[in-house]
């Protein structure tokens, strides 16, 4: 475990320019960015408290949220309601990790609707992995064992006693807790035996044990009439499965290729606290080596990430049915992941189709105008609240605004042409106005969106 | 470091080609091999030939697609999902086409299809997706880091005549699959060609040519020493250039096919479209979805196949009216095949041998290679008969007048299918 001092060190003295930093950049990947209102709690606490905060989501109000959610009604065997009903939570959530690690968990206990065929199921199974997303792993795999969604998706409700199906029992190894090269092909046979009459109703799990198999079977080294608890229990329990866990949420918070000694320490905390998530989280999150420079700005934005970040970066709050399918174009389909491993994240974001998708939901989000769809934003308001008036200043608090002020002087010095030129190309010596302005800034917001650091957290 | 590891990890083909660029490899003859193997790759760009790679994705049940009809211990092993002797196609007194693949039945009777028998490699592995970066990397022993079909696009790369070496192959899929990784070429993935451009704001549509030039300025100027983001500035700069070139290419297509309805049919429309443009790409690579039959074998199985035949039916006819058809081989895998005794759910677990398919006026059709026992089995599962490699080779070899050796670090046995 890294120490507080040291900690406080990496990260700099409170209200500095570097501890600004290093909390937007805790907030940001602890959540999906931020309005400033969002962002203002954190700014008024220490960092070890705002990681608490972040950490601990059952200690923050989110009544506004749930009520909000009542409001709209949605239709939860409805397959575009339950994505909508997420977001509007990524949005306006007063608790921004208790969201992403149910993506988190989304992703590594990957379901897809496509296969279960029932939005109301794919809804149940993120309702139970916002529940445990912070406890003991032990609780929410067990969980996973037995949710409806996963049986159905992984065939354990064709798992029997004298047929068994592995699906299940190679998948929970492989991808949700030691990770490949751990286990044999004889302990995906036994421990297939031991999920046998592990089965879904329309009225939820069940255990069939006339399809259960209650013979002796050798698992992993042991001998026993293991049921699937006992398999749960067995693995959570093991080595590989700290280490596997450590190694993704890493991945998925911090960085693409984490350092050996980084997993280490997480892993280790994981067995420390008896398998708590939530202490893993709060671990990563208060190390030096987050706060570090390697760090920041390294991961690709999911679409997740880039979108809803956009959202709250311009305070529109507008998530219509529009919004999930343009994340599905960029390459996440929410409650429909590509395959049981989810989605490998990082630079695989990254290819031609996915990147003009980005660029286009920028062009979008930032047009008076786009298809049917109505106004939704103003930098020319944005900019008279701001009080710019010059081009550098222009430029500058937009770079600032959206990629922290990570971009090459050469950048700058292109935006700031390409602000301080008229509709026909010509060039002016200050800012244009009317709506060559709105056009300009429209652009200009468009092109800053495009650059290759918009795309990182 | 990033300099170290490139500088470390220079292939020979690589440092060769800086010898002939220097004039120095007179001196230096080392295996005559690379002495002519530019002028070898031009041959084989300029004679046009492609490939399209399908990966049939979640392992298809490859006993269930070419079935040993004629063996007792194929009806014993699958008492519910055995497809009837009656309804098999057959191919000869032992083997037959599953009867959803009615257009392969065709195609073999036109002598357009080799059907390759019990490829795999050794030790085989179960996981999807380990015996997935098996296949695309070519490299079962290590976890490698680029892809079989990249390999080969690098080695293309020091033709002269593959001018734009960054639209050598195009994968139409959201997901670019490791097989394409390659050290100097970034390869465009494209899944719906029509949003595929870029857009700017409807009210201001004079401004796109504004932005795009800034754009272009600000990308090409974007010096940073952090390897992602150079990443994403090539890949941004690809997204724009491919855009452009592959919108005008489809705009000139023109055919009477009707292609499935579906993402399959309209991946492979655009294929035909991007092929009979002259594009000149040299790889084209796509998924086909839904192979993980662990449960309702019978149903999913026929669809996905019958899907299959009909899609490719209509490309192989698409070419034709195009003239290219013989410029084509099509190459369709899995990650595996399935074992041999079906399980509870009529449906199979994961297994390891299955059939390979490569289709193309060009292939010599036929049946290739040998059935593997149904009774000698491993753990439940096929012994492979070929190794998947050797099917690599052959299609580097002797269909893209490559050298398969550049592509798979040692030399294969080819076989006759083209």
């Amino acid at each position: 475990m890294p120490s507080k001092a040291k900690s406080t060190s990496a990260i700099g003295g409170k209200k500095s320019r570097r501890w600004h930093r290093a909390v937007r950049h805790l907030v940001t990947r602890a959540g999906f960015g931020f309005t400033p209102e969002e962002l203002a709690p954190y700014t008024e606490i220490s960092y070890g408290d705002a990681v608490a905060r972040l950490t601990s989501p059952s200690t923050v109000d989110n009544s506004a949220l749930e009520k909000m959610l009542v409001e709209q009604s949605f239709d939860f065997t409805n397959p575009d309601d339950i994505k909508r009903w997420w977001l509007f939570r990524m949005v306006f959530t007063a608790r921004p990790l208790e969201e992403k690690m149910t993506l988190f968990w989304h992703g590594h206990f990957a379901t897809a609707d496509y296969r279960v065929r029932s939005p109301y199921a794919m809804y149940v199974q993120n309702c139970t992995m916002r529940k445990l997303a912070f406890g003991r792993f032990d609780d929410l795999l067990l969980a996973m064992s037995k949710d409806p969604a996963m049986i159905i998706w992984l065939d354990n409700q064709q798992n029997r006693k004298k047929k068994p199906n592995e699906n299940y029992a190679r998948e929970v190894m492989e991808l949700f807790t030691m990770g490949i090269g751990n286990y044999s092909e004889q302990d995906v046979k036994e421990g297939a035996r031991a999920f046998t009459g592990w089965q879904t109703k329309p009225s939820g799990y069940f255990f069939n044990s006339g399809q259960h198999d209650d013979g002796v079977k050798t698992f992993l080294g042991r001998s026993g009439n293991f049921n699937g608890d006992d398999i749960v229990t067995i693995l959570a329990n093991q080595k590989a499965t700290g280490r596997y866990l450590a190694h993704k949420l890493l991945r998925f918070f911090a960085l693409e290729n984490p350092p050996e000694f980084f997993v280490d320490d997480i892993a280790a905390v994981y067995h420390k606290s008896d398998h708590n998530i939530g202490a893993m989280l709060k671990a990563i999150f208060s190390s030096p080596a987050f706060a570090s420079e390697q760090c920041y700005h390294s991961l690709v934005k999911s679409p997740c990430e880039y979108v809803i970040g956009t959202l709250k970066t311009f305070q529109i709050f507008k998530v219509d049915a529009e919004v999930p399918r343009l994340m599905a174009a960029m390459g996440q389909n929410l409650f429909n992941p590509p395959s049981v491993k989810g989605w490998d994240g990082g630079q695989s974001w990254i290819a031609s189709d996915t990147m003009m998708e980005r660029f286009n939901f920028a062009a979008r989000i930032i047009s008076q105008k786009f298809d049917y769809l109505e106004k939704y934003s103003s930098p020319a308001q944005i900019a008279a609240e701001q009080g710019l008036t010059t081009v550098d200043e222009t430029v500058d608090y937009f770079l600032s605004l959206l990629v922290d002020g990570d971009a090459p002087t050469s950048a700058r010095a292109r935006l700031i042409e390409y602000l301080s030129t008229d509709m026909d190309g010509k060039k002016l010596d200050h800012l244009p106005d009317g709506k060559v302005l709105d056009a300009r800034l429209r652009g200009l917001i468009h092109l800053i969106m495009t650059l290759p650091t918009y795309q990182l957290n | 470091m990033a300099k170290n590891q490139n500088t470390s990890s220079i292939s020979r083909r690589d440092f060769l080609a800086g010898l002939v660029a220097l004039g120095l490899l007179g001196r230096y003859q080392l295996d005559g091999m690379a002495a002519n193997a530019s002028a070898q790759v031009d041959a084989a760009v300029a004679a046009g030939r492609s490939i399209l790679v399908i990966q049939l994705n979640g392992g298809n049940d490859g006993i269930n697609t070419i079935i040993p009809y004629s063996n007792g211990a194929y009806y014993d092993a699958r008492p519910k999902i055995a497809i009837k002797q009656t309804d098999v196609l057959k191919i000869d007194d032992h083997v037959g086409f599953h009867p959803a693949l009615s257009e392969f039945a065709q195609f073999y009777n036109d002598r357009q299809l080799a059907v390759i028998q019990g490829v795999g490699y050794p030790e085989p592995n179960r996981s999807h997706f380990r015996s997935i970066e098996i296949w695309q990397t070519a490299q079962p022993d290590i976890i490698g880091d680029t892809g079989w079909l990249g390999r080969y696009l690098d080695y293309l790369s020091i033709s002269a005549a593959a001018a734009n070496p960054n639209m050598l192959a195009v994968n139409v899929d959201p997901l670019l699959p490791k097989s394409l990784l390659a050290r100097k070429i970034v390869v465009p993935s494209v899944s719906d060609v029509q949003a595929f451009r870029f857009k700017v704001d409807p009210l201001y549509k004079a401004d796109r040519a504004l932005q795009l030039q800034a754009f272009g300025d600000i990308y090409n100027d974007f010096d940073d020493r952090r390897p992602i983001v150079d990443k994403l500035r090539k890949s941004g700069l690809e997204a724009n250039r491919a855009s452009e070139k592959l919108l005008d290419l489809v705009k000139g297509h023109k055919t009477t096919v009707k292609y499935p309805d579906g993402k399959l049919g309209s991946s492979l429309k655009f294929v035909a479209q991007m092929v009979s443009g002259g594009i000149g790409a040299k790889v084209y690579t796509l998924g086909y979805d839904g192979f993980d039959t662990h449960a309702g074998e019978l149903r999913t199985q026929t669809s996905l196949l019958s899907g299959l035949g009909k899609s490719l039916r209509a490309f192989q006819e698409d070419l034709k009216q195009n003239n290219c058809d013989d410029k084509m081989l099509v190459l369709i895998f899995s990650e595996f095949g399935r074992r041999v005794a079906e399980n509870g759910g009529g449906g199979t677990d994961h297994g390891t041998a299955a059939p390979c398919l490569v289709l193309g006026s060009g292939v010599k059709g036929g049946l290739y290679g040998e059935y593997p026992s149904l009774t000698s089995l491993d753990h439940g599962d096929l012994n492979h008969t070929i190794d998947f490699r050797t099917v690599y080779a052959t299609i580097v070899d002797r269909w893209l007048g490559a050298d398969s050796r550049e592509v798979l670090g040692k030399t294969f046995e080819n076989l006759d299918f083209c």
